[in-house]
């Protein structure tokens, strides 16, 4: 039986895959037709919102104050650290993620964007809901090793 | 590749069909509280199908196979594969709801005693192989996950608080423990009044202690790659420092959030169930914890002890309180419950209060800097803890009014169910807290008297046996007093 603070934490990966793998969806027909869905435009303002969460949260440390926005921000820091494949460095990283979210705040204001950013973007979700992917894998798993193990 | 995936959904659909043939096992089951699994069983039905058809969906779909990377496409499908493991996990929850595993009387009274506090709630109380008190809160955790519009239909018929709240199966009977129960509905106070706006903010982080740490780490992690020499926050080793960052930012932030919640969740269960809670949390957790022992989503129990130690003094009567209104105010004040306990319990509640004053030592230093941030708060959250509750608190004057009557019919093995006044030859009925306070109070303090009124024998030597007859003659008190309100309801 999962503890509760376990199922909490499957909670949060599968919701966190779910809304990476919609995200995908939204830029893969996106490039597909050059045209942003109207379904889709909530995606991308959620995905706007998630790249400010982990600016906010990487920043974090600098000003430690705590509420209830701080403590989401420091989450999608933390996963999105989680899921990086590559070694870079703080600073690399603030750039990447800006990067990210200049291109995804130009997909909702519907103004032009490179194919190239797109597919960046594109990418890291793929990543990032994959990395979450084996994160509720191995919660799947850690249970059933302390069952057998 | 294609031929694969085709395969994978195909498996799918199969644990799709066995977890609809357990969903009607479970179904023919009796539970004491039916309404709490339907909604429950419902819920995993109605996902369980939206699952299938969306594996259908994808299976058709053919713009979807063509716009997605073939990668992109087997994630999105073993995503939906995932919620299956998931469901039948919440299937976990109605098994040991059913009868025969619960303390059946207790339950209704329970439930009312929660819609009480947090009004059109659901709960499905159920025992567990664990030996924990434990509390889900399934609406918040269900919204979140289904989240998605395909489950819409599903998320907005559940109540707005629908929880789960475990208990130990091998003390199922044992009522007088149960008093845990008020802790974990004041996690679905805290949840429901939002007091994590409140009380968050009030925590202060010293930041110069969390610089150290974040150094500390870097610099045992740097050692450990043979880097030493090194500046561990150099720009070298950044990718590092990230890494830790991460760790840090979210282990801080998470523990700080769960321990606040978890001791807000303490104040409440002693303002629900008054010193019943604080008499339960030591017997069930002295016996299992190291008191300075704090982990991830738990502060020590020691200052848990020190916050309820502290909430029970500031449970004094009202001034709106009819009872007390003309009492002089240096008279209410003198009502808290360190001055009505007495004898044994006086010595009890001292002994406990002791121990929970004790300057502990945490093991590892991120709890260090965590309960040095939440120990100045305890006062805060006890406040806002009491203005939540209103006056509805159980105070120390509740708790003189009934106990000794209540506490006299117990020892002499009556059950416990009205308060009984002989010069007006009356009877009231009372309240399952009023009964289990009563309870708390013979066992600390009058085991020796109801031994020998019952069958002739010596506590000591008859520990066990006495224990049970206590809990048996609760736990009926508790099933006649569930009759009467019941009775009294519908006569209205």
């Amino acid at each position: 039986m999962f503890s509760e603070s376990k199922f909490s934490d499957l909670t949060e990966s599968l919701a966190s895959g779910f809304f990476a793998d919609k995200v995908v969806l939204a830029l893969a027909r996106f490039q597909k037709t050059g045209n942003l869905n109207k379904e889709d435009e909530p995606v991308l303002k959620r995905a706007v919102e998630f790249f400010k969460k982990v600016i906010e949260g990487h920043n974090w440390m600098d000003n430690p104050q705590l509420s209830r926005n701080s403590v989401e921000s420091a989450s999608a820091f933390s996963q999105v650290v989680r899921a990086m494949s590559t070694s870079v460095s703080s600073k690399e990283f603030v750039i990447y993620i800006k990067g990210l979210l200049a291109t995804a705040e130009q997909l909702v204001d519907l103004k032009p964007v490179e194919d190239k950013q797109v597919g960046k973007l594109r990418d890291f979700f793929s990543h990032y809901g994959l990395s979450e992917l084996v994160r509720t894998e191995n919660l799947f798993q850690d249970d059933r090793l302390e069952i057998f193990g | 590749m294609e031929d694969v995936l085709t395969q994978t959904i195909d498996y799918a659909r199969e644990r799709c069909e066995a977890l609809f043939s357990e969903i009607d096992k479970l179904e023919q089951k009796d539970y004491p509280t039916k309404q709490s699994q339907k909604i429950l069983f419902r819920f995993i039905k109605g996902a369980n199908e939206q699952i299938r058809l969306k594996l259908d969906e994808i299976e058709k779909d053919t713009e979807i196979r063509q716009t997605l990377k073939p990668e992109e496409l087997e994630q999105r499908v073993k995503r939906y594969c995932k919620f299956l493991p998931y469901l039948c996990n919440l299937l976990e929850y109605i098994e040991g709801s059913e009868i025969e595993n619960t303390p059946a009387p207790l339950i209704n009274p329970l439930r009312r005693l929660t819609r009480s506090c947090l009004p059109d709630s659901e709960v499905i109380f159920r025992s567990y192989s664990q030996l924990n008190y434990s509390y889900a809160p399934l609406t918040r955790l269900l919204r979140e996950v289904f989240s998605d519009d395909t489950f819409s239909n599903l998320v907005q018929r559940l109540p707005n608080f629908f929880a789960v709240i475990s208990f130990p199966k091998v003390e199922a009977n044992y009522v007088l423990l149960h008093c845990m129960v008020a802790h974990e509905i004041g996690h679905g106070l805290y949840q429901e009044k939002n007091l994590e706006d409140d009380l968050i903010p009030l925590v202060k982080i010293d930041e110069t202690t969390l610089d150290r740490l974040a150094k500390e780490i870097v610099e045992s992690e740097s050692n450990r790659q043979d880097v030493s020499g090194k500046d561990p926050l150099a720009e070298a080793d950044v990718s590092e420092s990230l890494r830790v960052k991460g760790l840090l930012t979210q282990g801080i932030t998470k523990i700080i959030g769960n321990w606040v919640e978890e001791l807000t969740a303490d104040a409440f269960g002693v303002c629900i169930f008054g010193p019943s809670y604080f008499f339960a949390f030591i017997n069930f957790v002295s016996a299992i914890r190291l008191l300075q022992s704090a982990s991830f989503t738990h502060p020590s129990p020691r200052i848990r002890m020190n916050l309820m130690s502290h909430i029970l003094n500031l449970l004094k009567p009202q001034e709106k309180d009819e009872s007390v209104k003309s009492q002089q105010k240096h008279d209410r004040d003198t009502l808290g419950f360190e001055n009505v306990f007495q004898g044994p319990t006086k010595r009890f509640v001292q002994k406990w209060v002791e121990v929970s004053s004790m300057q502990g030592r945490a093991l590892y230093p991120i709890y260090d800097i965590v309960e040095k941030s939440i120990t100045p708060i305890i006062p805060g959250i006890c406040s806002k803890v009491m203005e939540t509750m209103n006056g509805s608190e159980y105070t120390a004057q509740k708790y003189l009014e009934k106990t000794p009557t209540l506490r006299d019919l117990i020892v002499n093995i009556i059950p416990p169910n009205e308060v009984i006044d002989f010069k007006k030859k009356e009877t009231t009925n009372t309240d399952v807290v009023s009964i289990l306070n009563a309870g708390w109070e013979v066992y600390i303090s009058h085991m020796d008297d109801f031994a020998k009124n019952y069958q002739e024998l010596t506590y000591q030597s008859n520990k066990l046996k006495c224990d049970k007859k206590l809990n048996e003659l609760l736990l009926k008190a508790i099933e006649l007093n569930e009759i009467k309100t019941r009775w009294d309801e519908i006569g209205k």
